[in-house]
């Protein structure tokens, strides 16, 4: 079974991420004004609510069955999820088949984190078992440097430039420009990107996100529920292909080079037909990656091609939100953020940066570095549904 | 430094895993991993959590035993320098050309 009929995607919202979060925020926190906010937007109450998904770095010792007491909530299906950036596309495939199946029909997936100083640090060193072995005694300080090398086999095997990744940082800035959740909104010019410190070379501070503290949620329920008469977004598609290649490979082919057709196929239509993109991007190489292995760069991709034709003319909307370069990465928060911003642009409450008659867009999520890059990647295709 | 054959089908990996990926098999044998060749090579200026501090060469190095390693360089090579590796008793991979 791979339609998603009977699942409508009723809320999607963000607690506003912050650099420096005031004194007693709490990851805890975060996510309950996450669910709040997504409750209120889809006018339901908590009692309503028999599904809980939660996806978080630094909720521990607690999990989502202590959050959901912790909150109030009563459920009969409970998932958490440890996928980072591909958390968010993972807990909406899990959940959509909960309701589907009938093991609940009103779903809450929320995800966020909150970061001391040396929270990040510990979570960067001790991320896995490989990281902690092997990465930290390198004092890598987390995965910038495999992500720099990455970036100079990308260049190299596609003949990029920094200006190249410099138009990518800009083009996601200028969608910030008009998103008053972005924690980075002023323009970013290509002197000052090039100009801009170095962190691992090619990489600069504009090519890696900031981290910030914050939270998203989202809500599922059945078709029929009354939440799902008045905005509903629909699930056209979605695929997961992770350790597709083991590490064995360059990474700058991702699983969703695997499920490309399927996704497309599921969906019954084609790149071509999304009016917008939301692509996991923890570094602007990651970008192209995704949309290449999408199917956006085309058969015979020009990636240079794709920057400066589509993405920096807007001819394709990608990351409208500024993307975690902009608006900041909100630990696994980052799995959710583009997939919320895709439906808020589908229910049209996008604001300035609307873009026009919304119907139809992609999401990709990918992380969970290993020894040299992700190991995940999945995407969904989704659809504008009619009011009722 | 080693690297981890698979006994019954001979892929060769590192990081050890549990059970081979090419085969589902448990058993390996090590294999010598101690020279390579750097494939690419970054120049590390800033850490997560960290001031300032020292300017670190991480790299890939493709070994010729055929998996790649990353390492630290004791010093700036070319792509393509032959390494020697150590492992250090801190865990880190070491690339050296003398």
């Amino acid at each position: 079974m791979n339609d998603f009929t009977g699942v409508s995607i009723v809320a999607a919202v963000e607690v506003p991420y912050t650099r420096h979060a005031p004194a007693g925020t709490s990851t805890a926190g975060l996510l309950a004004q996450a669910l709040k906010a997504a409750l209120l937007q889809a006018e339901l109450s908590a009692n309503e609510v028999d599904g809980l998904g939660v996806a978080s770095f630094t909720l521990p010792p607690d999990h989502a069955i202590d959050f959901a007491w912790r909150a109030g909530l009563r459920v009969g299906w409970c998932m958490d999820d440890c996928h980072g950036g591909a958390s968010g596309i993972n807990l909406l495939q899990h959940a959509a088949r909960a309701i589907q199946a009938g093991d609940a029909s009103v779903i809450v997936l929320v995800s966020g984190d909150h970061f001391e100083a040396a929270d990040f640090t510990s979570l960067v060193e001790n991320y896995n078992v490989t990281t902690r072995t092997h990465l930290r005694p390198l004092k890598t300080g987390g995965p910038n440097p495999l992500f720099a090398m990455l970036t100079q086999r990308q260049m190299r095997a596609s003949q990029l430039a920094r200006e190249d990744y410099g138009a990518l940082c800009i083009a996601q800035r200028e969608w910030a420009s008009m998103n008053p959740l972005a924690v980075y909104r002023e323009p970013l010019t290509l002197e000052t990107y090039l100009a801009a410190a170095p962190v691992a070379e090619p990489l600069c501070r504009y090519d890696c996100v900031p981290v910030v503290s914050g939270a998203n949620a989202i809500v599922l329920t059945s078709s029929i529920h009354r939440c799902a008469e008045r905005s509903p977004v629909r699930i056209r598609a979605l695929r997961a292909a992770y350790n597709v290649d083991h590490q064995h490979g360059d990474g700058l082919v991702t699983g969703l080079a695997s499920i490309r057709d399927s996704l497309w196929r599921d969906a019954n239509l084609q790149p071509a037909d999304m009016n917008l993109v939301s692509v996991y991007d923890d570094y602007p190489s990651m970008i192209l990656a995704q949309l290449n292995d999408l199917g956006f760069a085309g058969d015979q991709p020009d990636l240079h091609a794709l920057i400066h034709e589509r993405i920096a003319s807007r001819r394709l909307p990608v990351n409208t939100s500024g993307g975690q370069l902009s608006a900041g990465q909100a630990g696994a928060a980052a799995g959710m953020h583009g997939l919320v911003e895709a439906i808020t642009q589908l229910r049209h409450e996008a604001g300035m940066r609307q873009v026009d008659d919304a119907r139809f867009a992609a999401v990709s999520g990918y992380g969970m570095v290993q020894y040299r890059y992700g190991m995940c990647a999945n995407a969904v295709v989704l659809e504008r549904g009619a009011a009722q | 430094m080693n690297v981890f054959a698979c006994v019954a089908c001979g892929q060769v990996d590192f990081p050890r895993r549990l059970l081979c990926p090419s085969c589902g098999r448990d058993e390996f044998t090590e294999v010598a991993a101690s020279t390579g060749s750097v494939e690419e090579v970054t120049i590390l200026h800033h850490r997560a959590g960290k001031t300032g501090g020292d300017i670190a060469y991480i790299a890939t190095v493709l070994t010729h035993a055929g998996p790649r390693f990353i390492v630290r360089l004791e010093r700036l090579l070319a792509l393509g320098a032959v390494v020697s590796l150590r492992l250090e008793s801190d865990g880190a991979i070491v690339g050296f050309s003398d």
